[in-house]
C-alpha cells in the first residue's frame, strides 16, 4: 500500500487524499500496536520475576508422605532411628527395611535433582492410593502397611517442576532416590525383578441364575486374576477362546476380540501405561456379559478357559475346572475349593453433607479364610473434604490417615461389610495443593481400595481454579518459556516502531507536497 | 540470459531505466539519459520503471529529514523481502488484535496467578506464561475475525 501510494503520487496528486486516510489507519494501528507491546512486556517482566522468584507451595506434607513432610537426609535418618517422624508414624523403619534402606545409607545420601525429562523413567512408592488404580501398583509391607508405586511424573505437581532427591545405594547395591520433600522413595526400574511373581486366575457366573440357557441369552460372568506376588509382572494378558454363536457384549476392563479371543491387557504397556501387574491378596475383578446367538448349536457346550500370558512370571496358574454350559441348561456355579477373594466398594448420599462409603470383602472361594488382615483402607484425600463420624468395625489411625479393619475369618461364599460415614465440611476448604500429592486438595475427593475407585468433585472458588491453571502440567520448559517472551517482545516492538515509522514517513511526504 | 526488462533498457535508455539500473533518484536519472541517448530517438518510457524510479526518490528525501537510527530501520523496514514478509506477518498471525490478546491475556493472568499464589500458597508450572500467551492469540484473532465479519454483515 505505502510502496503503491508513493510511486503514483509525484503522477497523480490526488492521491494526497489517499496518503492522508492511510495514515490515520496506520496511526490508529501504531497506538493499538503500543497497546499490544506494553501488555506483552508487562507479563514478560512478571514471568521473569517468577522465574527469579519461584513461588513455593504453603503445605509441605501430606498423607500421602512415607515421612512427614520429609526433611534432609539426617532428618530422615533420625526419624528412622527414632522409629516415628512429626506426625506419629510409627512404621517408618519398617518401610525403609523392606527395602533394604538403613539409617546409615540415610545419613550418607547424596543430594541429586530427577529433572523433569528424566522422570517419565523413575517411579514413586508413596503411601496412598490415586484415582487411577490401573496406574498404582501395590507393594505389600506387612499386613498394616501397603505401599503404592506410581510413575513419577504423575505424583509430582507442577511435571516440570524438578523433584528434589537424597540418592544413596543400599547394601545390595541396589540405587534408591528419597524425595526431599517427602521422604517417599523413587526408583529407576518399576519392577522388583528379584521378586517371585505368581499369577492366579478363575472364572465363574456373577449371578446365580435360574433359567434354563436358551438362544440369544446374554450370560454374566466373573473372572477374577491376581498376582499373588510379592514381585510384579509386565505384558501379561488373559485371553478367552469363544467358540461358534457366543458373542461379547460387554466387559468392565477394555478388550481387544482377535480371531474369536477377547484378550484382555491387564499389564501390557500398549494399554495400560504402567505395563505392570502389582501383587495382592485381593482379585482384580472382571465383569463381561456373553451372547448366545441362534448359531450356537444345540449339541455343542461351552466351556470357557481364561488363559495367561505372561513373559515374566515364575508360575501361570489357570483355572483347570471348565465352566460347560449347553443350551437346555440350568448355568450351575462349579464347586470352587480355594478361597477367592474379592474386594468391593461403594459410594452413597444419604444426604447432602453425609457421605458413606460400603466396603465389604467376599470369598467367593469354599475354603475358609482365616485371621486375614485386610489391606488398611486410605482417607487421606476424604479428610481433605470431610471429617469421619464413624469407622464402623474398623478403627481410625490418625497417623497415617488410614482406617485400620480388625483381623478377620471369611468362610466360603461369605461377605463381611463395614460402613464408613463422613460429613462433608461446609465450605470446602480452598487450602492449595500440597508439594507431596497433586490429589490433596484437587477439588475432588477420592477414596481407592483394592481395584475400587469412588469419587466426588466439588464446585471450585475462583483461587482454586486459579491454582488448577498455574498447576496444569505443561511439557516446555523456564528457559524455553523465556526464549519464547524475549522473541515476543521482539517482534511486537519490530511491528509497533515498523507502523510508527510509516507513520512519520506519511506525515513528511504529505508535508512536502503542502509545502 | 538478458531479461526482456534489461533488453529494453540497453535500446532505450530512457530516464527509469538509468534510474532503475544505477539505482539513483529519478532527476539524476533524466540527466544522465540525456547525455547518454540518441538525440533523435524519442524516450519511451516504462510506467512501471518510472514508478520504482519515483517511490526511490521520495523514500530518498523522506529520509534525509529522519535522525540517523531510524533512517538504517526504513532501509531495513522497506527492502523488499522484509517488506513483503512484514505485510504478510502484521496482516495475519501479528495482527495487533492477536498481540494485545496475547499480552492483555498473559498480563492480566499471569498477575491474578501471581497475587492468587502468593495469597494461597501454590506454586506455578514454568509453561502458564506459553499456554495464556497462545490463548489470548487465539482470542484475539477470533474476536478480531467476528467484528470483521459482523461489519461486513452490516454493510451488505
Amino acid at each position: 500500500m505505502l510502496r503503491s501510494l508513493i510511486s503514483n503520487l509525484s503522477f497523480s496528486p490526488a492521491l494526497l487524499r489517499s496518503v492522508r486516510y492511510f495514515n490515520q489507519r496506520i496511526q490508529r494501528e501504531s497506538l493499538l500496536r503500543l497497546i499490544g507491546l506494553v501488555a506483552i512486556i508487562l507479563a514478560s517482566v512478571i514471568f521473569g520475576l517468577l522465574a527469579w522468584q519461584p513461588q513455593e507451595s504453603s503445605l509441605k506434607s501430606s498423607s500421602n508422605d512415607i515421612v512427614f513432610g520429609g526433611g534432609t537426609n539426617q532428618n530422615l535418618a533420625s526419624a528412622y532411628r527414632a522409629g516415628v517422624d512429626d506426625a506419629g508414624r510409627t512404621d517408618i523403619a519398617k518401610i525403609y527395611d523392606f527395602f533394604e534402606i538403613d539409617s546409615i545409607a540415610l545419613a550418607a545420601a547424596q543430594a541429586s535433582d530427577i529433572s523433569p525429562k528424566s522422570s517419565n523413567y523413575f517411579w514413586m512408592i508413596s503411601r496412598t492410593q490415586t484415582d487411577s488404580t490401573s496406574q498404582q501398583i501395590p507393594i505389600k509391607i506387612d499386613d498394616l502397611t501397603t505401599l503404592y508405586m506410581q510413575p513419577l511424573r504423575l505424583r509430582i505437581s507442577p511435571a516440570t517442576k524438578k523433584v528434589a532427591t537424597w540418592r544413596l545405594t543400599n547394601p545390595n547395591g541396589q540405587r534408591f532416590w528419597i524425595a526431599q520433600e517427602s521422604g517417599n522413595i523413587i526408583i529407576k526400574n518399576a519392577q522388583l525383578n528379584y521378586l517371585d511373581v505368581q499369577l492366579d486366575v478363575w472364572m465363574d457366573y456373577l449371578n446365580p441364575q435360574t433359567s434354563e440357557l436358551k438362544n440369544n441369552d446374554q450370560i454374566n460372568y466373573l473372572i477374577g486374576f491376581r498376582n499373588s506376588g510379592p514381585g510384579q509382572t509386565s505384558s501379561t494378558r488373559l485371553s478367552l477362546l469363544l467358540p461358534r454363536g457366543v458373542e461379547p457384549v460387554s466387559s468392565s476392563m477394555p478388550f481387544d476380540f482377535v480371531d474369536g479371543s477377547m484378550i484382555w491387557p491387564i499389564a501390557n504397556q500398549a494399554k495400560n501405561p504402567l505395563g505392570l501387574l502389582g501383587a495382592s491378596d485381593w482379585y482384580n475383578k472382571i465383569e463381561l456379559s456373553l451372547k448366545f446367538t441362534s448359531d450356537f448349536e444345540a449339541e455343542s457346550a461351552f466351556c470357557p478357559r481364561v488363559t495367561i500370558d505372561a513373559q515374566n512370571a515364575s508360575l501361570a496358574y489357570s483355572d483347570p475346572k471348565a465352566l460347560c454350559l449347553q443350551l437346555g441348561e440350568v448355568p450351575v456355579s462349579q464347586a470352587i475349593d480355594a478361597s477367592r477373594l474379592i474386594i468391593n466398594q461403594t459410594l452413597t448420599r444419604p444426604n447432602n453433607q453425609a457421605l458413606v462409603f460400603t466396603t465389604s470383602l467376599t470369598n467367593l472361594g469354599s475354603e475358609e479364610i482365616s485371621d486375614y488382615q485386610p489391606p488398611a483402607e486410605s482417607i487421606g484425600d476424604v479428610l481433605d473434604y470431610a471429617k469421619l463420624v464413624d469407622a464402623g468395625q474398623a478403627t481410625f489411625d490418625q497417623a497415617t490417615s488410614s482406617v485400620v479393619w480388625p483381623k478377620i475369618n471369611l468362610d466360603g461364599n461369605q461377605t463381611i461389610s463395614n460402613l464408613t460415614t463422613f460429613e462433608l465440611i461446609s465450605p470446602p476448604p480452598s487450602t492449595p495443593i500440597s508439594n507431596s500429592d497433586y490429589q490433596s486438595y484437587d477439588s475432588t475427593l477420592t477414596k481407592a481400595y483394592a481395584d475400587n475407585v469412588d469419587s466426588l468433585s466439588f464446585d471450585q472458588p475462583l483461587s482454586k481454579y486459579l491454582e488448577a491453571v498455574a498447576l496444569e502440567p505443561q511439557p516446555s520448559s523456564l528457559s524455553t518459556n523465556l526464549l519464547f517472551s524475549l522473541g515476543l517482545s521482539v517482534v511486537a516492538a519490530y511491528f509497533y516502531f515498523r507502523a510508527r515509522l510509516i507513520s512519520k514517513q506519511m506525515q513528511l511526504l504529505r508535508k512536502e507536497f503542502h509545502g | 540470459m538478458v531479461k526482456k526488462s534489461e533488453k529494453i533498457s540497453q535500446v532505450n535508455p530512457t530516464p527509469a531505466n538509468v534510474a532503475r539500473k544505477t539505482k539513483k533518484p529519478i532527476k539524476k536519472a533524466v540527466a544522465k539519459t540525456k547525455k547518454k541517448a540518441p538525440s533523435k530517438a524519442p524516450p519511451i518510457i516504462d510506467p512501471k520503471l518510472l514508478e520504482s524510479a519515483a517511490y526511490i526518490d521520495a523514500m530518498e528525501r523522506i529520509n534525509k529529514k529522519l535522525p540517523r537510527y531510524q533512517k538504517w530501520f526504513s532501509r531495513l523496514v522497506h527492502s523488499q523481502s522484509i517488506d513483503i514478509i512484514s505485510n504478510l506477518l502484521g496482516r495475519s498471525i501479528f495482527r495487533p488484535s492477536a498481540i494485545i490478546g496475547a499480552g492483555s491475556l498473559a498480563a492480566i493472568g499471569m498477575l491474578a496467578i501471581w497475587l492468587n499464589a502468593s495469597n494461597l500458597g501454590h506454586q506455578i508450572s514454568d509453561g502458564v506464561f506459553g499456554i495464556l500467551i497462545i490463548v489470548g492469540w487465539v482470542m484475539g484473532l477470533v474476536v478480531d475475525l467476528a467484528f470483521q465479519v459482523g461489519r461486513e454483515l452490516s454493510k451488505g
